[in-house]
């Protein structure tokens, strides 16, 4: 599908759509995917995230077609590819470790796929120049992958995969191998690289930050399911349940249940109002929605407050963080504006710890 | 479907080559109890008959406790002289080490149809040819190298920093050695040695040229068998010979599995003295 | 490596000042580790390379002094010929091993570790069992009487039994079983350090699966095809025993012919010429390999 290309600019193609449907995945007795369904917009970029062990890279090599699926059905632009092998499906892909060919060339590596579609012999070495552009390493083409650095390797890797402008690009743990500043860097020229050439990105990460960074939609998974997908601000302000609030950002979560529009925190004696009708055994507010005030101090009427000991105040520069221990023993973190001067908030210090009503989330 | 086929043509592949290897050496032992002597196949009847005339037979016994001798002092040899090379060799600092390296490693390379020739002739002007002693000198070089190699690879995975501790705590040099680093290094030296045994065992080669009516090993008295005349006698012979090799086989790993057996009691004895 | 002090060795000046006092000093002190290969280094100069030495010597002073013994090999044409034979058959020897060796290791990298030790087990049955044991064998199995004639004529696949014995056929076929475990061994050793992710890699970029083998994993499996086929080759020019007991007049090889020359007509002069022939060839291969791959790990990394 990517023959005709080689005239295209990147912005003259779009990428494609990708429908997962039910995709089962078994070893042994252990499920890896269970019945996964996914639904991928075209030119948008997703990124599967969850521990290791949640099936994120299976799914992804399910979707490359290196793995066969037990059931379920995979479609790409609209078209069912469920049956057809990896290299019939022309999709890019960036391996973990990157997966170059230690035996070829930095061009010899990004031409490989041109060479593999029949890209006529006069234009393979115009765009392979171009695709080195692009990740800024002209300059090295004859180099071995031995010669160069991670963050260069994985630059060919990337230019290795989008030199033969597939419709979708496959990312699996890029960044895995980097150090953390090498790490950042590349993931802001992947998103550039993502508007430039507008198509479909799906990039497997453990990292949350990562995903929170990087993703148009993320879709968190754990032991075989999807069990939240939406926008990075849907997974951080809106999680749906507690797994997803614990794994992306740090939550403070207190349990309970709800009453008549009313949580009822028993460990903590307290009682926080609820924004709308809710049902669930969890509340969950995170660190900087949390307002520390020292003393036992009446609340704003649109608060809710709970009573605790400061344990410890951490400074981070721009930021203060707060760990406070309630009565029922929970110990909660909240993170401040650093004060001017003594604020009452030491080790030791009574405090109490109020938010407003529709900053708490009730999770099942 | 090419991928099925290609696994199926891969399999049937190490299948013809598993019997290829395997068969010729398995039709040796009933040829050895056929009671037709041109040992036609297929074999006739049963009988112990070539065993015994085996057993009766002093010659043989005398060319198997040669062989045995020679290679149970060329392994000694190859034992002391290999692991003392391979610590200066891991370890040490010594003039023209490539070089070195190359005359420690050269016996693994020079055929053996030279080696013979050329000890030959050397050992004929010093009276060498046909005595135990000039065996054991050849065999030593050719089963020297396997020691070497064995126990630089063992040697490379010591912790030194173990060596440092022993020493530390007031062991001398010898003694730390004896103590810390042989013990390290002991499954290593038992390999070499077993190379070089059966190095020595089985060659032949150089043998021929050194045999004589003085002194015949037992595989040139096999050889000189097989050449003059075969007999079901041989097959006997060879049906003892693979018996030793896979009784060989079993000990070590029987004694790998006691060896096992004995690092997890001393380590929990360790523990013990620990508290 | 600094040296730890072994009170039996009589140290030379320390090791540290030696290094001080220039690069050549440096490179002809022994520390006192290095002090231990003096026993085995001395060991194989009197026993091994001073016999080899005046092997060599003597292919040009016995029974005159000159070349006679060279002129001779290369103007014969009896003798010219057991050369070519003697590489025609190590050639057919190697190229039937690789076609063997190399589904065979490729195999052993694919099986599940069960079946690759079951594998690597059989491999290594030739480099165990006594040569004789396996020669008798062959012996007994190829003969006239033997069990494939047998076989093949009680079968009626044949009237009369097809000679195998002392021809071509017969020295390949033992041969190449003892070649088997040298070759395979390298090839394995280098196609289990291949990531499989690369072939992945290939396939994602649109080529076939044999593509991407041919492509990919064959170029990255070379080093350890060229060490199993330099050593299946350089061991067979120099095989005695399995042409001897199986080949033909007509298929002499060199170390034959050495034997005969020492054995039947007492020519240790023009023995040892062929010795110096098969030798220098020996290490002419390995100097051209030692061009382009780790002879020592090779042979190091051996067992």
């Amino acid at each position: 599908m990517s023959q005709n290309t080689t005239d295209s600019r990147p912005d003259d193609q779009a990428g494609a759509s990708i429908n997962v449907e039910k995709v089962r995945k078994q070893y042994g007795a252990t499920t890896v995917l269970d019945d996964v369904s996914l639904d991928i917009r075209a030119g948008e970029f997703i990124t599967l995230l969850g521990a290791s062990g949640s099936g994120k890279s299976t799914l992804l090599n399910i979707i490359a077609g290196f793995t066969k699926a037990d059931g379920g059905r995979v479609h790409i632009g609209g078209r069912d590819l469920t049956k057809v092998p990896a290299h019939r499906r022309g999709l890019g892909m960036v391996f973990q470790h990157y997966a170059l060919f230690p035996h070829m060339t930095v061009f010899d590596n990004v031409a490989y796929g041109l060479r593999r579609h029949g890209t006529a012999k006069s234009a393979i070495s115009g765009l392979v120049a171009e695709a080195l552009e692009m990740v800024e390493l002209g300059h090295l083409a004859k180099r071995k992958p031995s010669e160069l650095s991670g963050g260069q390797q994985q630059r060919v890797a990337l230019a290795r995969a989008i030199v033969f402008r597939p419709p979708v690009l496959l990312m699996d743990e890029p960044l895995g191998a980097l150090d953390k500043l090498l790490r950042e860097q590349l993931q802001l020229e992947i998103r550039r690289l993502h508007q430039d050439m507008g198509i479909t990105f799906v990039f497997v990460t453990h990292d949350q930050e990562e995903a929170l960074t990087m993703s148009d939609r993320i879709a968190l998974l754990q032991s075989g399911n999807i069990v939240q997908i939406g926008s990075p601000s849907d997974l951080y302000e809106r999680p749906n349940c507690r797994y997803a609030a614990e794994f992306i950002g740090v939550s403070n979560i207190f349990s309970g249940e709800c009453r008549d529009g009313v949580f009822d925190d028993r460990i903590n004696g307290a009682q926080y109002r609820l924004g709308s009708a809710a049902s669930g055994q969890a509340l969950m507010v995170r660190p900087e929605r949390l307002a520390v005030r020292p003393g036992i101090a009446l609340s704003e009427p649109e608060d809710n407050a709970v009573e605790a000991v400061v344990e410890d105040c951490v400074y981070l520069g721009s930021f203060r963080t707060v760990h406070a221990r309630t009565s029922g023993g929970d110990l909660v973190v909240a993170r401040t504006d650093v004060p001017r001067g003594e604020d009452g908030v030491h080790p030791g210090a009574k405090v109490t710890l109020t938010w407003k009503i529709e900053d708490g989330r009730v999770l099942a | 479907m090419t991928r099925i086929l290609t696994r199926a043509a891969l399999v049937l592949l190490a299948v013809l080559i598993a019997a290829y290897v395997l068969l010729p050496i398995l039709v040796i032992f009933p040829m050895s109890v056929s009671e037709n002597g041109f040992m036609a196949f297929p074999p006739e009847g049963f009988t112990w008959d070539w065993y015994r005339s085996l057993s009766t037979d002093p010659t043989w016994f005398a060319s198997a406790g040669q062989s045995l001798t020679v290679a149970l002092a060329s392994a000694a040899l190859s034992v002391v002289l290999g692991t003392l090379a391979a610590l200066a060799l891991v370890r040490g600092r010594f003039p023209f080490r490539r070089l070195a390296l190359l005359a420690m490693l050269s016996p693994l390379i020079v055929p053996y149809v030279i080696v013979g020739l050329a000890v030959y002739i050397a050992f004929l002007k010093v009276g060498l040819t046909e005595t135990p002693l000039g065996f054991v000198l050849v065999h030593t070089c050719l089963g020297v190298p396997y020691v070497m190699i064995n126990v630089s690879a063992g040697l490379v995975s010591v912790d030194r920093r173990l060596e440092m501790a022993s020493m530390n705590l007031g062991a001398g040099p010898v003694s730390t050695f004896m103590r810390v680093t042989l013990p390290a290094i002991l499954p290593n030296v038992l390999a070499g040695a077993l190379f070089a045994f059966i190095t020595s065992w089985d060659e032949v080669v150089v043998a021929i040229f050194l045999s004589g009516p003085g002194m015949t090993t037992l595989p040139v008295k096999m050889w000189s068998g097989i050449r003059v005349e075969i007999d079901p006698t041989l097959a006997a012979v060879s049906s003892l010979l693979l018996l030793v090799l896979i009784g060989t086989f079993l000990l070590t790993g029987l004694a790998r599995g006691i060896q096992r057996l004995l690092a997890r009691r001393s380590s929990v004895n360790l523990d013990h003295s620990g508290v | 490596m600094t040296a730890t002090l072994t009170p039996t060795e009589a140290a030379p000046s320390g090791p540290t000042e030696g290094r001080r006092d220039g690069a050549l000093r440096g490179r002809l002190t022994f520390d006192r580790w290095g002090l231990l290969a003096l026993p085995l280094l001395v060991f194989l100069l009197v026993v091994f390379i001073a016999p080899l030495a005046f092997l060599i010597a003597s292919s040009v002073t016995d029974p005159t002094l000159g070349l006679d013994n060279y002129r001779k090999i290369f103007t014969e044409s009896v003798y010219l010929r057991v050369l070519v034979n003697t590489f025609t058959v190590a050639l057919t020897v190697t190229a039937v091993t690789l076609a063997l060796a190399y589904p065979y290791a490729y195999l052993m990298t694919i099986a599940t570790p069960r079946w690759r030790a079951l594998l690597t087990l059989i491999i290594l049955v030739p480099f165990w069992t006594s040569i004789l044991v396996r020669s008798f064998a062959l012996v007994l199995l190829l003969r006239d009487t033997g069990v494939l004639n047998s076989i093949a004529m009680s079968a009626g696949a044949i009237d009369e039994p097809v000679p195998l014995l002392r021809t071509m056929t017969g020295v390949v076929f033992g041969m190449v079983q003892i070649a088997l475990p040298f070759a395979v061994l390298p090839m394995y050793a280098t196609m289990r350090t291949i990531d499989r992710r690369l072939l992945d890699a290939a396939q994602g970029m649109g080529d076939r699966p044999s593509g991407a083998f041919w492509r990919v994993f064959v170029p990255l499996s070379m080093p350890g095809v060229a060490a199993g086929l330099i050593l299946t080759f350089i061991q067979a020019l120099g095989y005695y025993i399995t042409p001897a007991l199986l080949g033909g007049p007509k298929n002499t090889m060199i170390g034959e012919l050495i034997v005969q020359q020492v054995s039947t007509v007492l020519q240790f002069g023009f023995a040892a010429a062929l010795a110096v022939i098969l030798l220098g060839t020996t290490f002419v291969l390995l100097a051209i390999t030692s061009k382009f791959m780790n002879l020592e790990r090779m042979l190091m990394g051996r067992s």
